[in-house]
Parts: C-alpha cells; sequence; structure tokens
C-alpha cells in the first residue's frame, strides 16, 4: 500500500482547494455552477475509472476551505453509486451538468448510526417512511434512500424529492451544510426507480457508507489542516508578556501533540482511499472503521485545543477556527460516530481478526 | 454517596434550596432545564428575589447589607442554587461591591452599594483589551486627568451582556511610564456617557452575550476613580482574589450529569457498557473534585481559597467541559441541525430531531469559553505552578 502522493494528485489538491476557497462567500445556487464548471459533479460518474483517490484528495482539499457543501454526501456517496447503472444515464448526465443532485438520505430517527431502513417500507408500489436530517437532502432534486419490500428485502430506491408525498423539513447543519428530514407518504415507485434490491443492495449500501467514511475522513483532514495553520500562525505572532506565545515550552507541546494528531489522521485517509481502491469486504472495512475512529479523537482534539490557544478570538463566530470545529463535529457524528465504528472493529476482531490490510 | 453536612449545614442547605425552589420562577428554571439562553429578566427576577431575602449580596460585610455566612455557607449557597438553574449573580456584586467598600470613596459607597443590594444596578467588566488577554498588565485605555474629569480612551474587549449593563468598572493607564502594573487605575464610567458604544461579537455557539465596549474621549468626573490613582493593579488582584466560593461549579456539573442521563435514556444507551463506564467515572471524578472543593473551603477558614481557587477552575471547567463533550456523543447525528433560533425566548416551533438534541451542540460549544475565560486555565497553572515550585528562571 503506498501511502504517498504523486505530482498530479498534488496538483489537483492545490487546484480544488483554490476553487473552493475563492467561491465559499457565494450563494448556493452560484457555488453550485462554479463546482460545476470545475468538474466536481462530474467526477466518479464514469465507471469505468477509479475516482476515489482523486475523489479523496478532493474532499480534503474541500474540508480545508470555508465552502460549506454537501459534495461527499452526494457525490462521493450517491451519485457514484448510480454510476454506469444504464437506467439512470440520463440521471447520473444531468448531475455532470448540474441541474440534478443526489443525495443520500438513509438514516432514520430513534435508530442512531445504522444505515440499514427500520420505518421506511415500499407497499403496494408505493414509498412510506421518514428518514431523520440527511445532508444535502436540502436541495437536492433526488435522494437515494433505503427501504424494505414486503419481503423485507432491502431496497435502494432513487426518488424524485418533488415527487407527490415526499414533504422535507430543511435546516442548517451546526457548520453550515444544508440537510433536510424527510417523509414519504405514498410515493409511488415504478420498477426504473430501485437501483438494487437484496444481496447487491446490501453490497451497495456498504460501498455508499464506506465512500462516504472515507470522504469525510479525507474531508476531516482537511479542516485539520486549517486549524493547524491558523494556530500556527496564531502562535507565531501573537504576542503577551513581550513574546510571541509559541515561545511558551507549554504552548509548544501541546501544539506538537496536536499535529501528532493531525499525522495520524491523515495516514488513514490516505490508508482509506487505497482500502477503497484495492480491498474487499472485511479487510477494508477494517481500515475504514479504524480511519473513522481515528479522525473523530484527532478532529475534536485539534478543534477544541485550536480554540483554547486562540483564547477569547478563538471563541468568536468571525475567526474561522470555530467554523472548522464545528466541520469536524459534523462529519464524526455523520455516518457513524467513534463508537459505532468501534462496534465494528470488534465484531470484526469477534469474526475473526484476519483483515490484514 | 453524596457529602453529608452537620446537622446545623444540612438544615441551611435545606432553607436555601427551599427558597430556591420557591422563588425561582418556573420560565428560568424551564429555560435553565433545557439549555435555552436565559433573557435579562430571567436575571432581574432572581436579584429581585434574592434582594427580598437579604442573600443578593452575602460576600459583602454585615454592616454593608451581606450575611455572616461562614465559608462552607457561602460554598453551599452557591451551588445550591446553581443546582437548580439560577442564573448566576453577576460581576458587580461579587467582584466590584467588594472591592468599592474596603477601597471606595463614602459617596461611591453611598452612590452604588444600596442599588447593588437592591438588584437595580448592572455591571460590566472593563479589563481585558484586543492586545491585553492573559498579559492584562499590558493595557492600553488612557485616562488623562483634565481638571475634574478623567477623558478616557481605548477598547475593552469580552465585555459579557454590556447591553445590560449600566455601569462600568475599568481598568485604565494613567501613567505610561515606570512599570506596567503601576500606572493602572481603577474608574467608573457609566454606560450612557457620551463616547461609549458597544458593538455585538457573535459566538461560536450562535449567542451574542459578548461585546467590544469602545471608549471615546469619554469625559467622566475625578471623583469616579477608585480609591487612589495608579492602585487599581492592587485593587484588581483584590478583586480576583475574592472568587466565588464555588468556582468549581460543582452545581453546574451536577445539572449537566443529569442532562447527560437523560440525553442517554432518550437514546436507548442507558446501561450500555461503554456509557456505564463513562458515566461511572464522570461521577467519580465529580465526588473527587466536591470534596476537594469542600476540604479546600474548611481548610481556608474564615477567607476565600486563594490558590486553591485556580486548582478548582482548573478541574471544575475541564470536567465539565468533559461532561459537554459526551452529551454531544450521547446525542449521535442528532445534534447535526442547528437552529439559532431554538436557543432564543419565544422559540415554539417543533424542532427536527428529538427535542432533547436541539440545544446540544450549542450548549457544547459555548462551554468551550470556560476554560478561557476569568484567567484561562493556562493562566491558572502558572499560578499554581509559581506557588507551588517558586518563580524559576
Amino acid at each position: 500500500m503506498d501511502l504517498t502522493l504523486t505530482e498530479e494528485q498534488r496538483i489537483l489538491f492545490d487546484s480544488v482547494s483554490r476553487m473552493a476557497e475563492g467561491i465559499a462567500a457565494l450563494d448556493p445556487a452560484q457555488r453550485h455552477r462554479q463546482m460545476v464548471d470545475f468538474g466536481l459533479t462530474a467526477l466518479g460518474l464514469d465507471p469505468d475509472e477509479p475516482m476515489i483517490a482523486e475523489g479523496l484528495l478532493a474532499a480534503e482539499a474541500l474540508g480545508q476551505s470555508r465552502l460549506a457543501d454537501a459534495w461527499v454526501f452526494t457525490q462521493l456517496g450517491a451519485a457514484r453509486a448510480i454510476a454506469g447503472d444504464p437506467r439512470f444515464a440520463a440521471l447520473a448526465d444531468a448531475i455532470a451538468g448540474g441541474s440534478a443532485t443526489l443525495a443520500p438520505a438513509l438514516h432514520e430517527p430513534g435508530r442512531r448510526h445504522d444505515p440499514l431502513p427500520g420505518l421506511t417500507r415500499l407497499e403496494g408500489g408505493c414509498l412510506y417512511g421518514h428518514k431523520a436530517g440527511a445532508i444535502g437532502a436540502d436541495a437536492a432534486t433526488h435522494l437515494l434512500v433505503t427501504a424494505r419490500d414486503p419481503a423485507g428485502q432491502l431496497v435502494l430506491a432513487v426518488v424524485e424529492a418533488g415527487a407527490h408525498g415526499v414533504a422535507r423539513r430543511s435546516f442548517g447543519a451546526l457548520d453550515g451544510r444544508g440537510g433536510a428530514e424527510v417523509i414519504f407518504h405514498a410515493v409511488p415507485l415504478g420498477a426504473a426507480a430501485i437501483l438494487a434490491t437484496g444481496a447487491r443492495a446490501e453490497q451497495m449500501l456498504t460501498d455508499l457508507c464506506e465512500r462516504i467514511s472515507a470522504g469525510l475522513v479525507a474531508h476531516s483532514v482537511g479542516a485539520m489542516t486549517s486549524l493547524m495553520q491558523m494556530t500556527a500562525t496564531h502562535l507565531q505572532t501573537r504576542k503577551q508578556f513581550g513574546r510571541p506565545i509559541g515561545a511558551f515550552q507549554v504552548l509548544q507541546h501541546r501544539f506538537v501533540d496536536m499535529k501528532l494528531a493531525h499525522e495520524l489522521a491523515r495516514s488513514m485517509a490516505i490508508a482509506s482511499a487505497r482500502a477503497l481502491d484495492s480491498l474487499q469486504g472485511e479487510a477494508r472495512s477494517h481500515v475504514i472503521a479504524t480511519a473513522r475512529i481515528q479522525a473523530a479523537a484527532s478532529g475534536r482534539k485539534i478543534g477544541e485545543e485550536a480554540i483554547q490557544m486562540h483564547g477569547a478570538m478563538g471563541m468568536t463566530a468571525e475567526y474561522p477556527a470555530g467554523f472548522f470545529l464545528k466541520r469536524l463535529i459534523v462529519n464524526a457524528a455523520s455516518y457513524g460516530d467513534a463508537d459505532h465504528h468501534l462496534d465494528r472493529l470488534i465484531a470484526l476482531a469477534d469474526r475473526d481478526g484476519s483483515a490484514a490490510a | 454517596m453524596t457529602f453529608r453536612f452537620s446537622d446545623d449545614l444540612e438544615a441551611f442547605r435545606h432553607e436555601v434550596r427551599g427558597f430556591v425552589q420557591a422563588n425561582l420562577s418556573p420560565r428560568t428554571r424551564q429555560r435553565a432545564a433545557q439549555g435555552l439562553r436565559l433573557a435579562k429578566e430571567d436575571y432581574i427576577d432572581w436579584f429581585k428575589a434574592l434582594s427580598a431575602r437579604g442573600w443578593i449580596t452575602p460576600g459583602w460585610p454585615l454592616e454593608h447589607g451581606g450575611t455572616d455566612w461562614t465559608p462552607l455557607q457561602r460554598y453551599i449557597f452557591e451551588e445550591e442554587c446553581y443546582l437548580e438553574g439560577a442564573p448566576p449573580v453577576t460581576g458587580g456584586m461579587n467582584m466590584i461591591g467588594p472591592v468599592l467598600i474596603r477601597f471606595g470613596s463614602p459617596e461611591q459607597q453611598a452612590e452604588y452599594l444600596p442599588r447593588m443590594r437592591a438588584g437595580d444596578l448592572w455591571w460590566a467588566q472593563g479589563f481585558s483589551e484586543p492586545g491585553s488577554g492573559s498579559d492584562l498588565a499590558s493595557l492600553t485605555t488612557r485616562a488623562v486627568r483634565d481638571g475634574d474629569s478623567y477623558v478616557v480612551t481605548g477598547t475593552k474587549i469580552w465585555t459579557t451582556q454590556a447591553n445590560y449593563a449600566d455601569m462600568m468598572f475599568a481598568l485604565v493607564r494613567t501613567r505610561p511610564d515606570g512599570k506596567p502594573q503601576e500606572g493602572i487605575s481603577m474608574v467608573l464610567i457609566p454606560m450612557d456617557a457620551p463616547g461609549v458604544s458597544i458593538q455585538r461579537i457573535m459566538t461560536i455557539d450562535g449567542s451574542g452575550e459578548l461585546y467590544q465596549t469602545f471608549l471615546d474621549d469619554v469625559r467622566i468626573p475625578a471623583a469616579n476613580l477608585v480609591g487612589e490613582e495608579n492602585k487599581g493593579w492592587t485593587y484588581a488582584k483584590f478583586l480576583l482574589g475574592f472568587e466565588r466560593f464555588g468556582i468549581a461549579g460543582i452545581g453546574l456539573t451536577k445539572r449537566q450529569l443529569d442532562r447527560l442521563k437523560r440525553v442517554l435514556a432518550a437514546e436507548g444507551l442507558t446501561g450500555t457498557p461503554r456509557w456505564a463506564e463513562r458515566v461511572a467515572r464522570a461521577e467519580a471524578d465529580l465526588m473527587a473534585l466536591e470534596f476537594t472543593a469542600i476540604r479546600l473551603v474548611q481548610e481556608g477558614t474564615g477567607k476565600p481559597p486563594g490558590v486553591e481557587s485556580s486548582l478548582l477552575k482548573i478541574r471544575g471547567t475541564e470536567l465539565r467541559q468533559h461532561i459537554y463533550a459526551l452529551t454531544l456523543d450521547a446525542t449521535g447525528g442528532a445534534a447535526v441541525p442547528y437552529f439559532d433560533e431554538v436557543l432564543h425566548t419565544g422559540w415554539d416551533t417543533v424542532p427536527i430531531g428529538p427535542a432533547h438534541a436541539a440545544t446540544v451542540a450549542a450548549n457544547y460549544l459555548e462551554n468551550r469559553k470556560i476554560t478561557i475565560y476569568g484567567g484561562s486555565n493556562e493562566i491558572q497553572r502558572e499560578v499554581l505552578a509559581q506557588a507551588a515550585l517558586g518563580r524559576m528562571r
């Protein structure tokens, strides 16, 4: 497993990073247009192309910027799930061209981090159910939804967000990304809307969740990078007691502990990308769950310490440290928190322990 | 096991609890329980109730309208107030009050103390400046004597609830040369004086309780100088040494621990091995802190804890933050949707997600400040290190 970046990948990272920072202050429609023009909404739609390395680099670059966008969920997650399926070719084209967005809406109220559906069901050709706050679902034209069919099998379906019987309540997430909870009542779903059923749906759901998880780790590492940069600058320039506060050894050591946390998370972000490309099944799950646990721990530590070291300035909404802490909190609470992924590791270890990465 | 005081003190605790339960308005109690922001009337109503009972300034000398409570009684009083969700008695009573009693002129005492005892005077603290946080002695706001006046120019920052304040007690520079600490004076500035303006600072939790206060050629009577010119540093140290007995905030932490348990129950996590252990550890940590706080108050008979208050501040704030973080984790994905309005008075829409989740993230974020304000925990550790090891170079 090669954990280093190529020159092309570095260039891609820098260009996404610059673009994202440049458009962060625009309104949502303008931002989306710019992301389309940049090619971010086409990424991953060719099933023959491995999108993961590039996709995760883009996720990290977005995470480093102040652009609040659901791209990790909509593009890395949902759009890739329909890539190559001829029945959804028109939707894929519309996504690439910017006229459609597909957001996953999987989790349900009262089921915490379980991505499997409890309430949502297909009955008589209609969809009924309730999805908890899903990031990206507010602005999406289409929703990727899990449900149970009358036989109890898992179904993955693509639902038009404007269809009769779909009710959305939008919210702004803690970190400014948009989301919505969604209620389905007797939404007619034809066979054309069913992406997969049974074992194939289960595999696709696992892939989807692991892609999003890897994307969230990369996105979080980007946020950590920004926090590290601003904290370093603050330690070097903020003067108290006649010297930069970074001259105080206790702050130097704490900054180094943040740096350590950042490096550990970065390694796991890269390992996740490689695992998605080259590993299958439990071996892949093992790496991704580990990455989520590390990113959650590193993110919390770096976010909290960055604010503490900035003092009262770090508490202000105007200064971006709080924004990135909130991004890290939202990422860590999405698609399984650290406990959820610890439970997955424990379950894998119980089963065998053959998860060599 | 909970700490049991002597029968007399337990009777006192019972009396305080009964008073708080009878006099804290149900509206304030409900807001506090839900983690909502308190409005000015929540504070004022509570101050009036305390004032009527003679308990608004328990730390003042008896002859100035205080109480003759022992340190343990004052500790119990503060903890019981916290435990019931009462608003904190704001800076003026605890900080500037004792300074005016000790160093203020008879005219200042006659002017301000009765209004403070009545709960009618709200003070803002004017210490920190944009360039002077932990290094307070480097402050640059100037006060220049001009006949019977001082003309004050500069900027104060992180002023809590400056929008409610009638007066500010401020540290200003009255002598530019010499040791920084020796050129500082304390003055009293009416917030409605010409040249005083405030600007709200939004914080990461979406609240706007902090302000920057601009002082542009503000003319105040020379009689508004506290004590002697250039002795302000001494008064500030006196004032900061007069820290509250409840600085560990045990009652606040107990409340948050109860809230964590309610969230765990609502999320179906109560009694799971992982959460049972986390809760048990937090309770063990809290008991050790509580017993330490009580021991230090007992040992410091007759005076408030000095250096020890740094110890209680560090451990008290860090443990409380830990429990806020646990509550955030327990809430899981339900903490992600965020509505600023949810925290404000009058919000009555059904939140997205479960009701217990609505304020959890904002409360976690807001409480990142408690290790920063009131002397950051880094500064508190310096104080403790110097006390333990001496000044080492």
